[in-house]
């Protein structure tokens, strides 16, 4: 469970997130859904424990960053926005690196990646260098990277991008399976991924948590039932 | 907005607090280790570079006022020449322990004499000698050493030949400022050691012990003649011959009133041989005063050593040719028989003595001795006039073996008794302006008698080639025997100060030895037989050549067109020798210059090339190691 | 924490040779290395028993070389993002920082072993005194690391890597140059407390006595606090950037 309370992020005095709040259970995949700018990478950041908060807490199965970092991150999972890798490593070096950095054993590394590798289709490029991969593999990659530890939270920023329809719908496919026994958090400003996925959706913009919802009742909100001209109202209503 | 100021502030306060905390820590920790640990420091080297010698420490621990060491050194130097700039790098680092282990009262200051600047003209005035230069720039490489009382002592030049006897002159620089009044040291010889200049204008100068002990004492010369020493700290006495009754008889009272006296006697003197070929000896005299100090002098003996033997350049005999082999009379004392129990030979490596006389030594009542160079259980006797006017050869063949040891240089000190039955100026008009008659010592005196000349010459103890009688620049010389720290040791010994006395001196770079060397050596040995077949040859028509001169020139021979002829083919002849030779050489160094080249290319290029191949392959053998696994995983 | 530092050190290190960044500096530095000690060193000229032609360029070659090592360290990370990546692992940040630096500083010992051959013709050639070129090698090694760490605390603070090499070698220029001396000198003071004060502090000096077979504890410390004090600034920017 991840309880978020009163979270505050500050650059610079530009506030870039402002008193958010929620809590997301096992189960549950929310999409974290605004405009560019609205804050989605910055409060994705303070979740994996890359940045910390200005004023509030993150409370992760009871855990908050200050106390036990390393356990918290043991058990999460997380793809940065335009899934970065280490161009210079294979694929399968990279996979065996991350494995490693969750401090899997060899064997248990290996038996992970093979499987993550059938997951995601990466057999043909395992030996191949990151930096020479198309931007769908390098998205696959990094997921699979995130996932050799088997993590209880997993999030990713921006998951689908470069993906061809056949590999969405398998990732989509893969997550809600993932997600009935862990929590995901995707952030995302596609519409139709929000439908497909996600039970729950947060709506940010301009820092702040305008609506904590899910997908069907945000579309409800519009005239169309369209969850895009739901999205465009409110945003543009705040503006 | 303001809030927001004020926050800024805020944190550059605290970074700024921050980095000088860090700073601060970072001094802290470094002064106090180094105030701590700075004089401890463990001597990484095999020859113990690093490490002053006991004696040294001894003179720096007794530094009690601050000495002013400046060190003049060229920047162009480091810039120009690696060699010295290496040596630069002894000097300052030596004086750095110098300073370190005197808790800093030596105070080191690093001077640039730049051209025409204000610190060349101190140098200069401090009596600096530029070392050789290239634009007409001199450059300086010295030190001053100096007090707060104005004394000062200078090293004119540090010169890498002398790189092994760094530490002895610093030491000897720093115990001088300690001790500054100079004692007078006489020199009493019938040898020209001093100031021979109204004898042969072209050798003007004194003998290189001479000067170079000058650079610690005043000399003062002494006449052999005189019936009274004069008021001197040390005399010296060197007597290849008879010397003046008069002269004895002061050197007796000279001694009763506890005189101090280094006396070289020399039964065969080969320096004097050479220097006055044609001067007829007469034979010594001082047995008599020899006995008294309980050193019996063998009348007339020369001493040989089969164990200690050097080799001499001479023909064994008629029919063969000289070669270098070796001659008894001529002796390179080591340990053990430098007496390692006296401060006066402990630690020294070898003495070079050409057909010294032989001492027996007694103690008698009221006073002792004790032997300084010994010969081994191998020794021989022969006359002294066999070893002056016989050829090497036959003195080897009139060696007699005695299994005995003797002595070539002994210490006596204590009190003695006159030589002379009655006072034998009584009644003479020297009687009543000198001092009185004195039949017993009224104080302890020390004496030290060394039965070799030789021990003086340059020649015998230095490896500088062009080295005289008279060597301009004494600094340059590079010893290979300890003959002269022997005789500076005994001058310190007798004047009562210790000054760098146990020095020892050290061996900075090894073998000496540059590769460059090596190579030469190398390629020499590979045509050293061609080498000196014709350099024998070469020899040989010299020799041919002067002796036809020698004939003319006396007459013997006329020079008729046979002989003409004769000539002029010999000197075709060496003269094709020389080239040869010249050649070989030429051969030799174009072949080091061609190996140095590939080395270096093979190390700069090829090596580094080699390396980083090797490196990659280990690389690529490890990416394909990991792909295998990676394919191994896929098929299971 | 030994697993992690491990697993960085692994990491950094071979992708030193993956980016093919390694074979640039250490052929960059053999070449450097070998031409200062034959051609301006006079290598069979001087007497090199303790390899005196070698080492007399080796702190100025390594102040131009280890840079190169260490501009990219974090400087990259910060670039492509990875640095995201890397900070949430379940990873201390000390381990972290500790294993680039081991990283670079191994390849530092790697750099110092290729250039053995030449130790080993030396000793072939001349009676050298390994002792001496040992401690010397020794030297090398602490100064090296002392110049890693400043290069990877100077690759932290920026996304450039060309600004981090200059910015590495204008500080280790700094650090290495300075002689202290001079603020006391414009003081006119001249104790002997002063004087050892200020040459603790100079890194020529610790270098020399180094390099020369002079090894004191005073020596292994002042190298020791430079690489432990600038690691220490290295993780602080790390966090220091990441709030």
């Amino acid at each position: 469970m991840i309880t978020v309370k009163n979270l505050c992020k500050d650059f610079n005095n530009i506030k870039a997130l402002n008193n958010i709040n929620f809590t997301i259970r096992r189960g549950e995949i929310a999409a974290l859904l605004g405009p560019n700018g609205a804050g989605k990478s910055t409060l994705m950041r303070l979740l994996s424990g890359y940045i910390d908060p200005t004023a509030g807490e993150i409370e992760i199965f009871k855990q908050n960053y200050n106390n036990s970092r390393r356990q918290i991150l043991s058990e999460l999972g997380y793809v940065p926005e335009n899934a970065p890798l280490y161009g210079e490593m294979t694929v399968f070096e990279f996979l065996k690196f991350m494995a490693a950095a969750y401090g899997l054993s060899s064997p248990e590394a290996d038996k992970r990646i093979a499987g993550l590798t059938r997951q995601f289709e990466l057999t043909n490029v395992l030996t191949q260098r990151c930096e020479t991969l198309s931007k769908g593999f390098k998205q696959r990659v990094a997921i699979a990277g995130s996932l050799t530890s088997s993590p209880r939270i997993l999030i990713l920023d921006e998951p689908t991008e470069g993906l061809d329809p056949n590999q969405k719908f398998s990732l989509r496919q893969f997550l809600k399976d993932y997600a009935r026994k862990n929590i995901v958090i995707i952030s995302t400003h596609i519409m139709e991924e929000v439908t497909a996925l996600s039970s729950r959706v947060l709506l940010l913009n301009h820092g702040k948590l305008i609506k904590d919802t899910t997908a069907a009742l945000l579309s409800e909100l519009s005239p169309d039932n369209s969850l895009e001209t739901a999205f465009r109202s409110i945003t543009r209503q705040k503006q | 907005m303001q809030k927001s100021t004020v926050q800024k502030i805020q944190n550059s306060i605290i970074i700024s607090l921050f980095a000088l905390l860090l700073l601060a820590s970072f001094i802290l920790i470094n002064t106090t280790s180094g105030a701590l640990f700075s004089g401890s420091r463990a001597d990484l080297t095999s020859d113990r570079l690093n490490t002053l010698s006991p004696r040294s420490e001894e003179i720096i621990a007794g530094i009690d006022k601050p000495i002013y060491v400046k060190l003049y050194l060229s920047s162009q130097i480091s810039r120009q020449n690696p060699v010295l700039a290496q040596y630069a790098q002894n000097v300052i680092r030596l004086l750095g322990r110098y300073q370190d282990k005197s808790k800093h009262l030596i105070k080191l200051e690093i001077l640039d004499p730049e051209p025409y600047g204000n610190v060349e003209s101190e140098a200069k005035a401090a009596g600096l000698v530029p070392l050789a230069d290239s634009e007409n720039e001199k450059l300086y490489f010295g030190a001053v050493f100096s007090d707060d009382k104005g004394h000062s002592y200078t090293i004119t030049q540090f010169s890498p030949q002398r790189m092994n006897y760094l530490e002895n002159d610093l030491s000897r620089a720093v115990s001088n400022i300690l001790m500054p009044k100079r004692k007078i040291i006489g020199v009493a010889s019938d040898l020209p050691l001093i100031n021979s200049g109204f004898m042969n204008a072209e050798k003007a100068g004194n003998w290189t012990f001479v000067n170079l002990l000058a650079k610690d004492y005043t000399i003062m010369p002494v006449s052999a003649t005189t019936a009274e020493i004069p008021n001197v700290d040390v005399l010296i006495v060197v007597a290849t011959g008879k010397l003046p009754s008069l002269f004895i008889y002061a050197l007796d009272q000279y001694i009763l009133r506890g005189g101090r006296l280094l006396l070289i006697v020399d039964p065969a003197s080969e320096i004097k041989k050479r220097l006055h070929p044609g001067i007829p000896d007469e034979n010594l005299n001082l047995n008599a005063l020899l006995d008294n100090l309980g050193i019996h002098y063998i009348s007339e003996q020369v001493l040989g050593d089969r164990e200690q033997a050097a080799d001499a350049f001479f023909a064994a005999s008629e029919n063969d040719d000289a070669r270098n082999q070796v001659y008894y009379p001529w002796i390179k004392i080591k340990a053990p028989y430098l007496n390692p129990q006296s401060p006066l030979t402990a630690g020294l490596n070898s003495i070079f003595l050409k057909s010294p006389g032989a001492f027996v030594l007694k103690d008698e009542d009221g006073h002792t001795t004790e032997s300084l160079l010994a010969t081994s259980e191998n020794t021989m006797l022969t006359a002294a006039d066999l070893v002056k006017f016989a050829p090497k050869a036959d003195v080897l063949r009139y060696m007699d073996i005695k299994k005995q040891v003797y002595s070539a240089a002994a210490l006596s000190q204590g009190s003695y008794h006159t030589i002379f039955a009655k006072n034998p100026l009584e009644n003479s008009a020297y009687a009543k302006q000198i001092l009185p008659f004195l039949t017993t010592s009224v104080a302890p005196a020390q004496i030290i008698a060394v039965s070799d000349s030789d021990i003086l010459d340059v020649r015998n103890w230095t490896e500088s080639e062009n080295a005289g009688d008279y060597a301009e620049n004494d600094y340059n010389l590079s010893p290979v025997n300890n003959n002269f720290d022997f005789i500076q040791r005994a001058v310190d010994f007798l004047s009562g100060n210790p000054g760098a006395m146990n020095v020892a001196a050290k061996k900075y770079g090894g073998s000496r030895q540059t590769l460059a060397d090596t190579f030469y050596q190398n390629g020499f040995k590979t045509r050293e037989k061609n080498y000196k077949e014709i350099n024998d040859r070469l020899e040989e028509n010299q020799r041919k050549l002067d002796t036809i001169n020698i004939m003319l020139e006396s007459n013997s021979a006329f020079g008729t067109a046979q002989t003409l002829g004769e000539i002029d083919a010999l000197k075709n002849k060496i003269l094709q020798e020389k080239n040869e030779l010249r050649r070989i050489e030429y051969q030799i160094k174009s072949e080091v210059a061609h190996r140095e080249h590939m080395v270096a290319l093979i190390n700069t290029i090829v090596a580094p090339l080699l390396l980083l191949l090797l490196i990659a392959a280990i690389h690529l053998w490890l990416s394909h190691r990991n792909n295998t696994q990676a394919g191994r995983l896929i098929n299971e | 924490m030994l697993k992690q530092i491990n697993l960085i050190f692994q990491k950094e290190f071979c992708s030193f040779f993956r980016t093919r960044l390694a074979y640039f500096v250490l052929g960059i530095y053999l070449f450097l290395s070998m031409f200062c000690t034959f051609y301006l060193g006079l290598y069979f000229d001087v007497l090199n028993a303790n390899l005196f032609s070698f080492f007399y360029f080796q702190v100025n070659i390594l102040m131009l070389v280890v840079p190169a090592l260490t501009m990219r360290l974090w400087a990259d990370e910060y670039k492509t993002g990875s640095i995201e990546l890397l900070l949430t692992r379940p990873l201390s940040y000390t381990s972290v920082v500790i294993g680039k630096f081991l990283a670079a500083w191994g390849l530092c010992l790697l750099m110092l072993v290729c250039t053995f051959p030449l130790w080993l013709y030396t000793a072939t050639n001349l009676s050298a005194d390994n002792l001496n070129i040992a401690a010397s090698y020794f030297g090398c090694f602490l100064i090296s690391g002392s110049m890693c760490a400043v290069g990877c605390m100077v690759s932290a603070f920026n996304k450039n890597p060309i600004v981090a090499y200059l910015g590495s070698v204008l500080l280790l220029t700094l650090l290495i140059t300075v002689n202290y001396n001079f603020i006391f000198n414009g003081l006119n003071l001249s104790g002997s407390l002063i004087i050892r004060f200020t040459q603790s502090l100079n890194f020529f000096y610790h270098q020399s006595t180094l390099l020369n077979g002079q090894l004191g504890l005073d020596n292994i410390i002042y190298y020791a606090t430079i690489t432990v004090l600038t690691l220490w600034l290295n993780r602080i920017t790390i966090e220091y950037k990441r709030s």
